[in-house]
């Protein structure tokens, strides 16, 4: 007696019908991104997000440019002055371009933005800090920071990271055992720890002829410690790919290894390599204001979110609370850490690859 | 249960081994040493200083000193001159470099159980309120107090724990003031600190409970149990829960190294004299034996918590076996 | 009076592309100790059926739009969460499918077994545990007592299903919904569980809605049988006189390829041509009627009523053995052409 033929198009699965739909999409790989990106452009959520990231990163590399006043430039005069609405001044014609030492292309920026606005600069609309220097132009300076900081840990999980792990979950074996283990016991040192020693270290004032100036270790060290979990997390799906029916039909008929690497395993690790990149920002910014914190950060007179924010912590008192020194950063900070995440959880459930924890 | 805890013994070994041996090296690789302070010494009181803490010998032979309880003198390896300190392995820490009449064991058992009582407070209220959390939002999905949940959790995951304090502190100590802002001895001053250090892991908990709850709860053998007449508070709590669980208690381990970390940072706002303090100042101040005495303790509680946290794993969930996962 | 009696179920599926008919007035009735076979395609809505019978689909995404379900003087359907609940397990109970999703992995067996009794009546624990081991034993469960303490993943399939099976019947219910309980199991364990459910249809007049696609099965123990398409009932009756005389196209189909159970040993396997038809875009007439070899032009313009066949009396003079008296149903315009076609073929 056999049994009644089965359908593979289920007319809907008894036990969860929505599945069976997702499955039925499913069931066509070449449009993975096209599917993702129609399911992506649907969340406003996400849209707002990435506008807003966009906006953030437009604002950030353009900070020289803009009428601001300058974030370095004291004025006792005009100290710890609150945000005020409406703006009792829209601006004042007292511009001096005070920064520190910029690159080129920023001391061209910032010439260009004298000829075109003159002593022009806008008001303190954010208020002012201790020494009266302005807020607003301070948290949008301090923004390229934190920045920079994200895009130096996104490159070095990119690329040290992802290779190390697809090193690790294509040779297998030995090599695949002794790479591993390497991340395991760099898992299990409190990185923290390790950093916090590198950067006191590599920066003491006795460092002699110092070839790496203070920003560039602090990036260098933050860029170390965060590529461990995006080489686990790239490991782990090229083992699984490796072993799925899809890459051994495909080995079966006859594909090549680069045929199979660029066709199978890169679109399907790419997946997981954006969503993990775009959930481990969040907390690579989170870091830079920790170790701003404990001062281990940029040096003033430059800025930072984490500097700002600390600072701003620091100078509340029960008698003045000054609380947008705090909040101003702590806002800034949290609206792009907001956008990241939501961006990151939108492009998982779009990628559906699903979260992994990372110990 | 027992070759699993063997192989982890074997790992602590290791990884124990390794970070006091990288944090040795980096310490000793930098510029400056623990008596290149502010206030210059006279040369010939350097010396004697430097040849009271063997810092004059060899490096190989500051490194095995370090280690273990070797009575290592000029003359070779066993000699019999006066020890400073015992070495590692016999867990003598030595005395500080830059506080000389204290050790930095007493220092550490002065410290740590401050630090300690903080950080396991912390990680109870994250738990407690993570997971209560969870279960409410989990129990009426979508409802108002769920978006207010996750609205909280997405807050709370996107704040450094610094500017948390801080609003904490305004709000707490200087608008409504129920909590003293700083200090540490009595009941009350423990409150905001340990809040504070937990909201971020009580977010990323509620978090990961809620998905947790949610996915279970889709699952055929929740329909089962409804099916045997089981109440829906029945099902959240017995049978949604236990599978929520997991994911909870494996990110614990991740957390109390969280929790340690923040802990730097708490104890400076809240001015608490826990181990944080100690650490970052030995850092700075190239007070080897002291560095080195925090590193290695806060890396063994880390170890420590990790292979707790996997045993709790294996128990919570009986498909694992530690045997083959080791 | 009726053991159930379901009454005009329909059941809509609300869905991220719109709404899905699951289930489209569906009627039947179970008396004591019966055992009522529903049949169809995976996805035909069969278990969508049992399970709105206990209000188990899930809230929200689910809607009840109309029916009736009387079971012991009440409409399930009107009960509030806590009167089902005592109904749920104690008085009806389900075998869901899938044995090996079904059970919690965290729980021992014992301790799901336990649960289910303790939920209806006052035990200890010690008592409770004691019916499971009755429980597991009286489904052919070997060496019991130690399976009490076994975990879901450490037991085969088959022992999975069998524990389901325990579980269910274990509070004593009155109408157990097994839905395809024997599909993992071999044929010596099946006819064993298939004898277990006669016998307790039997002794306690238990009433069984079997869900399954083993026709071979239907036949040697099911007392009437229901045939479902796309959501809806298409042909319900005795299950020697369906067997013997299919009066729906789909009924036939089915049977024919299911290897004609056993009529002439070198009849060809037929297989139903063509696809189900998409569930979110039902067409406007027979569903079947894409894939019908008896269509006519009216069977897509409206959907034929669920009503007794016709052409019986013409197959009863053939010579099929019909008792007209019992209820036969049929939603087919052209039930009288596929009854003669039946009667030929016999």
């Amino acid at each position: 007696m056999s049994a009644v033929p089965e359908q593979r198009r289920s007319w809907f699965a008894d036990a969860d019908f929505e599945l069976a739909l997702v499955q039925l999409e499913r069931e066509r790989p070449q449009s993975l991104w096209r599917a993702a990106r129609e399911r992506l452009r649907r969340r406003a959520s996400v849209r707002w997000s990435l506008r807003f990231l966009i906006g953030l990163c437009l604002l950030s590399f353009l900070a020289p440019l803009l009428p601001l006043p300058s974030p370095a430039a004291i004025n006792l005069a005009n100290a710890t002055l609150p945000p005020q609405l409406p703006w009792p001044a829209p601006g004042a014609l007292d511009f001096e371009p005070q920064y520190w030492e910029l690159g080129p292309l920023d001391a061209q920026m910032v010439s260009l933005r004298t000829s075109l606005f003159g002593k022009w600069r806008t008001g303190h609309w954010l208020g002012t800090d201790a020494l009266g220097r302005d807020v607003l132009a301070r948290v949008v300076w301090g923004s390229r920071t934190s920045l920079l900081v994200a895009l130096c840990a996104a490159l070095t999980s990119l690329v040290i990271g992802a290779s190390w792990g697809a090193l690790a979950g294509l040779s297998g074996g030995r090599v695949d055992n002794v790479l591993m283990r390497i991340v395991d016991v760099l898992f299990a040192v409190p990185t923290i720890f390790l950093v916090i020693f590198l950067l006191s270290v590599l920066d003491a004032p006795g460092a002699g002829e110092a070839r790496l100036s203070r920003e560039q270790i602090f990036f260098l060290v933050v860029g170390a410690v965060s590529w461990l979990s995006m080489a686990r997390v790239v490991r782990g799906q090229v083992l699984e790919l490796e072993r799925s029916a899809f890459v051994e039909a495909a080995r079966a008929a006859g594909a090549s290894t680069p045929w199979i690497l660029t066709r199978h395993i890169l679109p399907n690790v790419l997946g997981l390599v954006v969503v993990n990149l775009t959930l481990t920002l969040p907390s690579v910014i989170l870091y830079e204001a920790f170790l701003s914190f404990l001062g281990l950060g940029v040096e003033p007179p430059r800025v930072s979110w984490g500097l700002l924010a600390a600072e701003g912590a620091e100078a509340l008192n029960p008698l003045e609370s000054y609380a947008w020194l705090v909040l101003a950063p702590g806002c800034a900070m949290a609206a792009t850490l907001l956008a990241l995440s939501t961006l990151g959880d939108g492009l998982r459930d779009a990628l559906s690859v699903t979260e992994r924890h990372e110990r | 249960m027992s070759r699993f805890l063997l192989r982890r013994a074997l790992w602590f070994v290791v990884t124990t081994w390794a970070v006091i041996t990288i944090a040795f090296f980096v310490l000793r690789a930098a510029p400056g040493g623990p008596f290149s302070g502010e206030r210059k010494l006279h040369p010939s009181v350097e010396a004697a200083l430097r040849a009271q803490y063997h810092l004059d010998w060899p490096l190989w032979k500051q490194y095995l000193h370090t280690l273990g309880p070797l009575n290592l003198d000029e003359r070779g390896l066993f000699g019999d001159a006066s020890d400073v300190f015992g070495g590692l392995l016999a867990l003598d820490f030595g005395p500080s470099m830059q506080h000389r009449d204290v050790s930095v064991n007493d220092a550490l058992a002065q410290s740590l159980p401050i630090s300690i009582t903080l950080g396991s407070l912390a990680l109870g209220i994250a738990l407690v309120l993570g997971l209560g959390a969870a279960l409410l939002s989990a129990q009426f999905p979508g409802s108002r107090f769920d978006r207010l949940v996750r609205l909280a959790a997405a807050a709370g995951l996107v704040l450094p724990n610094f500017v948390i304090a801080s609003l904490l502190v305004l709000v707490f100590a200087f608008w409504i003031p129920i909590a003293p802002v700083a200090g540490w001895g009595a009941p009350r001053h423990v409150l905001l600190p340990a809040l504070a250090l937990a909201l971020p892991f009580a977010a990323y908990i509620a978090r990961l409970a809620r998905a947790g709850l949610l996915e279970t709860l889709s699952k055929d053998y929740i329909r089962t149990a409804r099916a045997k007449g089981a109440s829906e508070s029945a099902i959240l709590w017995r049978h949604a829960l236990r599978g929520a669980l997991t994911p909870v208690v494996s990110y614990l381990g991740p957390a109390a190294a969280g929790v340690l970390t923040g802990s730097l940072v708490i104890e400076r706002i809240f001015a608490i004299p826990g181990a944080g303090t100690h650490f970052v100042a030995s850092a700075l101040n190239r007070d080897y034996t002291m560095a080195m005495g925090v590193t290695v303790v806060y890396a063994v509680m880390v170890f420590g918590f990790n292979t707790a946290v996997d045993v709790a794993y294996t128990l919570l969930d009986p498909r694992l076996d530690l045997e083959r996962e080791a | 009076m009726s053991l159930i009696d379901v009454r005009h179920l329909r059941v809509r599926f609300d869905t991220e592309r719109g709404p899905l008919q699951a289930l489209e007035h569906v009627s039947f009735r179970i008396e004591r100790g019966e055992m009522l076979a529903l049949v169809g395609e995976s996805g035909s809505g069969k278990s969508v059926c049992a399970q709105a019978l206990l209000s188990l689909l899930p809230r929200g995404r689910a809607v009840v739009e109309t029916g009736e379900v009387w079971f012991e003087g009440r409409n399930l359907l009107t009960l509030s969460e806590r009167e089902l609940r005592a109904v749920r397990g104690a008085r009806i109970a389900l075998v869901p499918q899938d044995p090996g999703a079904a059970l919690h992995p965290l729980f021992t067996i014992g301790e799901q077994i336990v649960e289910a009794l303790r939920l209806h009546q006052e035990l200890s624990r010690e008592e409770a545990r004691e019916l499971a081991a009755a429980a597991l034993v009286e489904v052919g469960v070997p060496a019991a007592r130690e399976r009490l303490d076994a975990y879901p993943h450490e037991l085969s399939g088959g022992l999975r299903q069998r524990a389901l099976i325990a579980m269910a019947i274990a509070p004593r219910p009155q109408l157990l919904l097994a839905d395809e309980p024997t599909t993992a199991l071999d044929v010596t364990v099946q006819a064993q569980i298939m004898e277990l459910l006669a016998e307790l249809r039997r002794t306690r007049e238990l009433g069984v809605l079997f869900i399954t696609h083993d026709l071979g099965l239907v036949a040697n123990y099911a007392d009437r049988v229901a045939v479902m398409y796309a959501g809806a009932l298409v042909e319900s009756g005795p299950t020697r006189e369906v067997f013997r005389a299919p009066a729906h196209p789909y009924t036939l189909g089915l049977l024919a390829s299911a290897a004609s159970l056993g009529q002439r040993a070198d009849a060809r396997l037929e297989s139903i041509a063509g696809m189900p038809p998409d569930p979110l875009n039902l067409p406007p007439g027979c569903a079947f009627a894409a894939r019908c070899a008896f269509a006519q032009e009216a069977c897509a313009r409206a959907r034929p009523p669920f009503l007794p066949p016709m052409g019986l009396r013409q197959a009863l003079e053939r010579g099929v053995e019909l008792n007209l008296a019992a209820e036969r149903r049929v939603a087919c315009f052209e039930s009288e052409r596929v009854v003669s076609r039946a009667g030929a073929d016999s």
